[in-house]
């Protein structure tokens, strides 16, 4: 099974129990009240389904295939251009690499607060992950921190938070 | 005041026009909570800057280093780059934003020319014709679906699921929360916004590290040829701004799927098709008009219906419910002022950025030689810090960082992100509408086939998808046999 449709299997997967979970809990509530999740989460469940059989049998998936400049009657593939609009390949692994750095940069963020984590999400991110040097990146940092403090701490007035270490609380989840 | 927020608007809209892999909808998702207290005016203003820069913005690489700064602009590097390969850089400029100005400048008069016809229409509005509305734009994912339809539904369902999440003011209780006290006010529409747009093409972006081009080509030429180009070519730059406006007010649509639908028409009805994608400038023509007129288009259901004819009438619709503005009919019956707010700011916003466009359009195309590994770090942090400052809560950061995954998972399987904002927009007022009208009817479900306003959506629904799926259906069949 290649990458794609393993992904896309898992996502499916991912959908339906989301949905069946909503399905089963919506029973907790009054007919009216359920109705539409009922409705929508059997919608999906059954879609679901159906597209992991059309998955394996793609033939099935194949009558669902839409290209609106087919309906205009374009060759079908001028339209594949549209998606790639920048040269170059995407790297699966540097992109899910950013994936992990936007969660780090969170955890930095809940732990050190806004204005101690993005000059060291932003120097980090350039240094490690771009390969720039040191002193792009200090000063990429220095510039990023002056605009998040002149723009939220001193134009808005927004209280930024804290971080744990130094104070701030996490609100109730 | 008003035209310095129309000036920033459009600055920043033509700077992530330029800029490939960056787009309209991540300058609008970025730049709400920037305007959170402002006058709701300023903010419209400040918003229809960013929309009206953005795609002359996008036109500008993509004429001059065969780079579209966005995917609505994909055609015109077909005839706009041999254009200024030839020495005629500057005509393409100037046929690129004068049908970019004029296209919207159209797309907006016929906006006009329906709005008091839409709000006599709304006026006959209740509930039940405000379900089928909805069940017509939920519907309309099937044509946003581009690539599976399936796959559109599916995810035009999870949105509406998720958008169930929370206290339903309907029924006075609160639903799938799981017992998380965040949960009770629902997914916060604007940080998944920034994340789903933003964050997901600042993870997409990041795959292609480095800078996009290093060479400019030379700006040359004169502004007049290009606009008697136009005027010249009057018939083709009218039909093509007709078929953005049509495609705009099919919600979800889009302006890429506008630009090559236009570019199309016109190389079939074209004297000489064989010219065209040699630097042709009807292509651009064709191209630009459509792409900037469906603005015009996708604010029909937009602020008719609360129905976003577009990702930026998505993220639209978001800000204006962060300024208190309320959306669906409420808008037109109640905020017409800030419907025509949105159309001046769209015309200002265009013909400012026709003029100073064509000077600036060098400058513009050296933004791409930025590497974007500068770009993406400093992005995060400025959309994490904005999507913070809206509710002071450090979970809504959280919410950016899941939509930005579910975004990229979303795009790297093909599932239309699109499609599940409308489902997640509409999911609300579609439970409401349907239950108000079953309370006003007594529980009887009669009343969306009775009222005539009703029983016509419905029909158009029903006859909407039969026209979505079949054709597709045949035209694929077709394909398979002539392969």
């Amino acid at each position: 099974m290649s990458i794609y449709r393993r992904g896309v299997f898992w996502l499916y997967m991912v959908i339906l129990l989301t949905a069946g979970a909503g399905i089963v809990d919506a029973f907790n509530y009054n007919p009216r009240v359920r109705l539409l999740p009922l409705v929508v989460g059997v919608f999906i469940v059954v879609l679901c389904v159906y597209s992991i059989i059309g998955e394996k049998y793609p033939a099935i998936m194949d009558r669902f295939n839409v290209s609106v400049t087919d309906v205009a009657g374009a060759d079908s593939g001028d339209e594949s251009k549209v998606s790639t609009e920048a040269d170059g390949e995407i790297s699966r692994g540097r992109t899910w690499a950013t994936g992990a750095w936007l969660v780090g940069f969170f955890g930095a963020i809940v732990l050190l607060g806004f204005l101690l984590a993005v000059p060291l999400f932003v120097f980090a991110f350039i240094k490690w992950y771009g390969r720039i040097g040191w002193l792009s990146s200090l000063l990429a940092a220095m510039i990023v921190e002056g605009i998040i403090y002149a723009s939220f701490d001193i134009a808005m007035k927004a209280v930024l938070f804290e971080g744990l270490l130094f104070g701030g609380k996490l609100p109730p989840l | 005041m008003i035209v310095l927020f129309l000036m920033l608007g459009v600055g920043i809209g033509m700077i992530f026009g330029a800029l490939p892999g960056l787009s309209g909808v991540t300058a609008l998702a970025i730049a709400i909570p920037f305007t959170f207290g402002w006058e709701p005016a300023n903010a419209v203003y400040f918003f229809t800057g960013i929309m009206g820069a953005v795609t002359f913005g996008g036109s500008v690489p993509a004429i001059l280093l065969n780079t579209p700064g966005m995917a609505p602009n994909a055609a015109t590097c077909f005839d706009g780059y041999p254009m200024a390969k030839r020495g005629e850089a500057k005509k393409a400029l100037v046929l690129a934003a004068s049908s970019s100005g004029l296209g919207a400048v159209l797309g907006l008069a016929v906006l006009v020319v329906i709005i008091p016809f839409m709000r006599w229409i709304i006026m006959k509005f209740g509930p039940p014709e405000l379900f089928m509305v909805i069940l017509f734009g939920l519907l309309c994912v099937v044509f946003a679906s581009r690539g599976n339809v399936l796959k559109g539904l599916i995810a035009g369902g999870l949105g509406i699921y998720l958008s169930l999440i929370g206290l339903s003011e309907v029924f006075g209780v609160i639903r799938f929360t799981y017992g998380s006290y965040y949960l009770w006010d629902g997914i916060p529409l604007i940080p998944l916004m920034i994340g789903l747009f933003a964050i997901t093409e600042l993870i997409e972006m990041s795959g292609k590290s480095g800078a996009v081009v290093q060479s400019v080509v030379n700006i040359e030429g004169k502004i007049l040829d290009g606009l008697k180009e136009l005027f010249n070519n009057k018939l083709l730059f009218i039909r093509s701004s007709f078929i953005g406006i049509f495609i705009g007010i099919i919600p979800g649509v889009g302006g890429t799927v506008a630009n090559f639908l236009s570019y199309v028409f016109g190389m079939k009805l074209s004297k000489n098709p064989e010219t065209w994608g040699k630097g042709n400038p009807q292509g651009v023509i064709a191209s630009e008009a459509a792409n900037s007129s469906k603005d015009g288009g996708a604010l029909v259901p937009t602020v008719a219906f609360g129905i976003p004819g577009s990702a930026e009438m998505a993220v639209l619709l978001g800000a204006f419910t962060l300024h208190g503005i309320q959306t669906g009919p409420l808008m037109i019956r109640e905020h017409l002022d800030i419907v025509y707010v949105l159309v001046i700011g769209l015309v200002l916003a265009n013909v400012i950025t026709a003029i100073i466009g064509i000077s600036i359009s060098g400058y513009l195309a050296k933004l791409t030689s930025v590497n974007m590994t500068y770009i993406i770090p400093g992005l995060t942090a400025v959309a994490f810090a904005a999507a913070y400052t809206l509710r002071t809560n450090i979970w809504d950061v959280f919410i950016v960082v899941f939509g930005g995954v579910l975004g990229y998972v979303f795009r790297r399987t093909d599932f239309p992100v699109i499609s599940f904002v409308i489902g997640f927009i509409l999911g609300y007022p579609f439970e409401r509408s349907f239950n108000q009208s079953l309370l006003i009817s007594g529980g009887s479900y009669s009343i969306f086939f009775t009222r005539p306003i009703s029983l016509g959506l419905f029909v158009a629904t029903v006859m909407v998808l039969l026209f979505a799926v079949r054709p597709w259906r045949f035209m694929m069949a077709n394909r398979r046999r002539q392969q």
